[in-house]
């Protein structure tokens, strides 16, 4: 099909995102989301205009980015601050940034944070015993041993405790304090 | 304009997540918060209390006194009721919990707008709805600034953070409000100045 002239062609921006949860999710799960939430949101009559498409997504950085029209970045970035849950998981998808280019996009926004290491340890935080499960610079994820606070993740369908390396203490009751900061 | 958001709370009350490690995500998404534990932070401390009538609101304020600003977990219409009639209580949070309605009704607005207690949105309503539950929780959001607009009281914005993942940045809240139909103006005041407001009255 012959090309429209670039005046008469549709602005696009592209909308860097990350998934941020204790769960690692494909992009099927991503894109089932992100446009059900739009759908459910704004309905099919408005969501045709935004010209959505989830181009990529990284399954290892939980990192992606998706091209709308110009006109509609807000509205998509509401869509994508209103997603709570993927499945039965509690997750926040996090607006990165928005450009005009892939190349730009992949320059300023993609790829510059450190991604969580797994790690197995165990700490004391609040005189309670954890187990560490994962780590990113100064923060920490870690399961609970007391099962008041499990009870608490399952309810609030979270999957870690989140921490900071200072809020842990080697010993019982050497844990952070209850000010934590 | 940036967010302030005064209802989070961490590990030592309704949260699983440290006040250090909500302070460290707040400051990635360049926002400012305040954590409700009932304990003083070096950020804004406040406390959400959850009371039955006016008699348990009266000590339970004196007793969080000293916090930066009081919120009463709203929902049942007497509590609502109670929270409004006193001058002392900063926000009244989630006043349509367990309802179908909005919570506030006329009586609840003029005494609102009397004793500048600010109602709030919590946006925790959206984001852990869908489908029915949240056209129910918009259709609330919507009346309850049909009646600021005409009785006058302060909206406030709030995520109810109980973890990192529930914090919002800015321009994302900024979004959401502009897509339910909140003014520019509205948007400013019910973002930053009505929370900086509640913090400077203590």
């Amino acid at each position: 099909m012959k090309k429209l002239k670039p005046s008469l062609r549709e602005k696009k921006r592209y909308i860097a995102f990350r998934v941020e949860s204790g769960e690692t999710y494909g992009k099927d799960a991503v894109v089932r989301e992100i446009l059900s939430q739009t759908l459910g949101f704004f309905g099919e009559c408005t969501a045709s205009d935004f010209n959505l498409w989830i181009v990529d997504f990284n399954k290892d950085t939980q990192e992606g980015f998706l091209v709308c029209n110009h006109k509609s970045v807000g509205k998509i970035k509401a869509c994508l601050g209103l997603i709570g849950y993927i499945g039965d998981e509690k997750v926040h998808l996090k607006t990165l940034g928005v450009s005009g280019t892939i190349k730009s996009l992949r320059r300023k926004f993609l790829n510059k944070r450190p991604i969580f290491k797994s790690e197995k340890k165990e700490g004391f935080f609040i005189g309670k015993k954890v187990e560490i499960v994962r780590s990113m610079g100064e923060c920490v994820d870690a399961l609970p041993r007391d099962k008041e606070l499990q009870g608490r993740l399952k309810r609030l369908k979270v999957k870690y405790l989140g921490l900071m390396k200072n809020d842990l203490g080697g010993k019982e009751n050497a844990a952070g304090t209850q000010h934590g900061i | 304009m940036r967010f302030v958001d005064l209802h989070t709370h961490s590990i030592f009350s309704s949260g699983v997540d440290s006040p250090a490690r909500l302070l460290y995500h707040a400051k990635e998404l360049r926002i400012e918060i305040g954590i409700c534990d009932g304990i003083r932070y070096e950020c804004p401390s406040g406390v959400e209390v959850e009371i039955k009538g006016k008699k348990d609101l009266d000590k339970k304020v004196k007793k969080f006194d000293e916090m930066d600003y009081i919120i009463v977990h709203g929902g049942k219409e007497s509590v609502n009721r109670a929270a409004v009639s006193d001058s002392r209580v900063g926000i009244l949070a989630h006043p349509d919990r367990g309802r179908r309605d909005s919570g506030i009704d006329s009586f609840i607005s003029r005494k609102a707008a009397e004793n500048d207690v600010a109602i709030e949105v919590n946006l925790s309503s959206l984001t852990s709805t869908k489908w029915n539950a949240r056209v129910y929780a918009l259709k609330n959001i919507k009346r309850n600034l049909m009646l600021s607009r005409k009785y006058g009281f302060d909206i406030i914005v709030s995520t109810g953070a109980k973890s990192n993942l529930d914090l919002r940045s800015s321009d994302v809240v900024r979004e959401i409000l502009t897509a339910i139909g909140f003014t520019e103006e509205e948007i400013k005041m019910s973002m930053e100045e009505v929370p900086r407001k509640k913090l400077r009255k203590t």
